[in-house]
């Protein structure tokens, strides 16, 4: 692996060893052999530093060469430019960037287009009518104003109905009415499980039983498990900076909100779910789920061969240097293969050659498309940006059964990745790519 | 526009070399006065400390540009274009000498005191001086790629994307040729103390 020298330097120029946490040190150790290198490298940046700048400092530009290149540049101006060349030049001055000129170029083609449009528009006004889009009604959804928020809509419609366990759907979730925006208030059946798979305690206190009176949910012991679930994130927090709850048997039991929450996330404004329907994502994933293979020729499925390759690059000398000196320039490139191997390959991160680092991908790919989050790893200089660690845990059933974020955010930031991972539809594994057998735990680093 | 008695002198490398190319001499003298002694340094530094070739090169350099200014694209880094063209005009050289310098550290009368037989006991206790010395000699053993990156970076303090331009590889090339150049150097002079 190619050391991040970005990374390293940073340290080098800013901590002793000692003065390394603990991420910093293995970051350090996994390319150098320990504390007397990183040392002996820092002390060699110090000093080879402070060679150059004295030397450079040091160093005496021969006045006479000066005086030399002057007079040279004033016999070589005796040109003068055109009057195209000097208004070339003029907006190239104005505008150094290409993609300005280019832009710039366009703007002037658009402004003549359409006073063209416009002239033959007054002169030929039935025909250019007809060249016109008609005009459409504009669609416009809003939230209006006093109208309560469609998940409290659903919370009273939920009360006394089917127990949301059994289902996909909270019974009563709103549909889109006109004037609204819709959330989406479908839970995952297994919501209550991954709530619970996170309290040990919790397992056995937890009754999935509809009939389970809401009384029960205030007792001591339950209430550990009521601290847990209030723990998660809610669905969103309306204008009075009340929790609406998604489970309406936790709401039942008179859960306040939470006075240690930061006050910034009274502000925090849920995005509206862009979620596919149940139904849609049913199509897509049957769809996706029939295995690609690169390799049909070779009827083996997913293996594919990997070549080594050697190339040969033949160069001539040019007669005269290009504009930066350059003197060579390719002549052929010639690529001979010189060993072949089957790997396997798993659909979807082909590039992978080991199980763990194709589901990692996958899970990566899974998270990124799900919540539209970018991730990085070790793409950005340590400790100069943002950077959250996101660790998944699925089961064996691609649910995500715990959620842990650290780094460096903060409170309403947590919350925001824990809300996003509940949200998180189960995840399929890729087909024979390390699929658990009880939990595996997948860091995702994001920014 | 630019006030040409005063504000010229915080204008934009760019900027002077557009208005050179227009045929403003003050703007490119102050191109001269920013970059002559960099290029001077840099070529030094690549060509075994000649200083003799180091003041010829950095001629060439310039007269180029000053017979052809408008060779610049202006849309571009003109620190990123000046020290390409000083790369390839060392590497043409390279191509056409052949030669690398090899210092022998017993030529500088290094003192040493032998501890033991292996090298790695070897003292050597060196003034400031015999230090730099030292590290010419390892930079110069260092092949010219490493030689290159590992001057723009400690140097020029170029980001890693501008090395890369600069010398048409990969950031990933620049990054991994920094990380093992240090290293090296670090290795090889260990044994100097600061008197």
């Amino acid at each position: 692996m190619t050391p991040d020298i970005e990374k390293i330097e940073h340290l080098l120029n800013a901590k002793a060893f000692d003065e390394l946490n603990v991420a910093e040190r293995e970051l350090v150790l996994a390319h150098l052999s320990g504390s007397a290198e990183y040392e002996h490298m820092r002390e060699t940046l110090v000093r080879v530093k402070k060679v150059f700048v004295a030397e450079a400092a040091s160093l005496a530009v021969d006045g006479d060469l000066k005086e030399q290149i002057l007079n040279r540049f004033e016999q070589n101006k005796t040109r003068h430019p055109s009057l195209p060349e000097r208004v070339a030049t003029f907006f190239q001055t104005l505008v150094p960037s290409p993609a300005g000129r280019f832009a710039g170029a366009l703007a002037v083609v658009l402004v003549v287009v359409s006073v063209g449009f416009f002239v033959w528009h007054k002169q030929q006004p039935e025909m250019a009518q007809q060249l016109l889009p008609p005009a459409t009604e504009p669609q416009v959804v809003t939230l209006m104003d006093n109208t309560p928020p469609p998940i409290a809509l659903a919370m009273e419609k939920a009360k006394g109905t089917t127990p949301p366990a059994e289902s996909t759907e909270l019974a009563g979730s709103t549909q889109a009415e006109p004037g609204m925006v819709s959330y989406d208030v479908v839970a995952r059946a297994d919501q209550d499980e991954f709530i619970v798979a996170g309290l040990a305690d919790g397992k056995e206190l937890y009754n999935k039983d509809a009939q389970t009176p809401t009384e029960d949910l205030k007792s001591p012991e339950r209430s550990k498990f009521i601290v847990a679930e209030e723990q998660a994130p809610p669905v969103f927090l309306n204008q009075d900076g009340l929790y609406q709850y998604q489970n309406s048997r936790v709401a039942d039991a008179g859960v306040k909100r939470d006075d240690n929450y930061s006050d910034a996330f009274k502000n925090y404004t849920p995005p509206v779910n862009t979620k596919k329907t149940e139904a849609e994502s049913r199509v897509q994933e049957k769809s996706a789920s029939v295995p690609q293979k690169p390799n049909a020729a070779a009827g083996s499925g997913y293996i594919r061969q990997e070549e080594t390759v050697t190339v040969t690059e033949s160069k001539k000398r040019k007669s005269n240097a290009d504009a930066t000196g350059a003197l060579y320039e390719d002549v052929s490139v010639t690529s001979n293969i010189a060993s072949a191997s089957p790997v396997p390959v798993w659909p979807g991160v082909e590039g992978q050659t080991n199980p763990y680092t194709a589901t990692l991908e996958s899970v990566k790919a899974f998270f990124n498309k799900e919540t539209g989050m970018a991730y990085r790893i070790g793409s950005q200089e340590y400790q100069k940006s943002k950077m959250a660690r996101l660790s998944l845990t699925f089961n064996a059933k691609g649910i995500i059964t715990k959620v842990h974020v650290s780094g460096d955010v903060n409170e309403a930031q947590k919350k925001a990745f824990i809300q996003r991972a509940l949200q998180l539809p189960a995840f399929r594994f890729t087909p024979g790519a390390g699929k658990p057998l009880l939990e595996q735990t997948y860091v995702l680093e994001l920014n | 526009m630019l006030n040409l008695f005063g504000d010229i002198q915080k204008a934009t490398d760019e900027h002077l070399m557009a208005l050179a190319g227009k045929g403003n001499s003050r703007a490119f003298a102050l191109i001269y006065d920013r970059y002559a002694g960099k290029m001077q340094w840099y070529f030094l530094r690549m060509l075994g400390k000649d200083s003799e070739k180091a003041r010829d090169f950095t001629q060439d350099l310039f007269v180029k540009l000053a017979e052809k200014p408008h060779l610049f694209d202006t849309g571009k880094k003109f620190s990123t274009w000046i020290y390409t063209v000083a790369h390839n005009m060392c590497k043409n050289e390279y191509r056409k000498l052949s030669i690398r310098n090899h210092v022998s550290g017993d030529a500088i009368g290094v003192e040493r005191k032998v501890s033991g037989e292996n090298d790695k006991d070897l003292e050597m206790h060196v003034d400031k001086k015999t230090f730099e010395k030292m590290l010419e000699i390892e930079l110069n053993l260092l092949d010219e790629n490493h030689r290159t990156a590992f001057l723009l970076r400690y140097k020029e303090e170029m980001s890693i994307k501008e090395i890369a331009d600069i010398m048409g590889t990969s950031e990933g090339t620049v990054k991994s040729r920094l990380f093992y150049t240090v290293k090296k150097l670090s290795e090889k002079l260990k044994a100097f103390e600061y008197n």
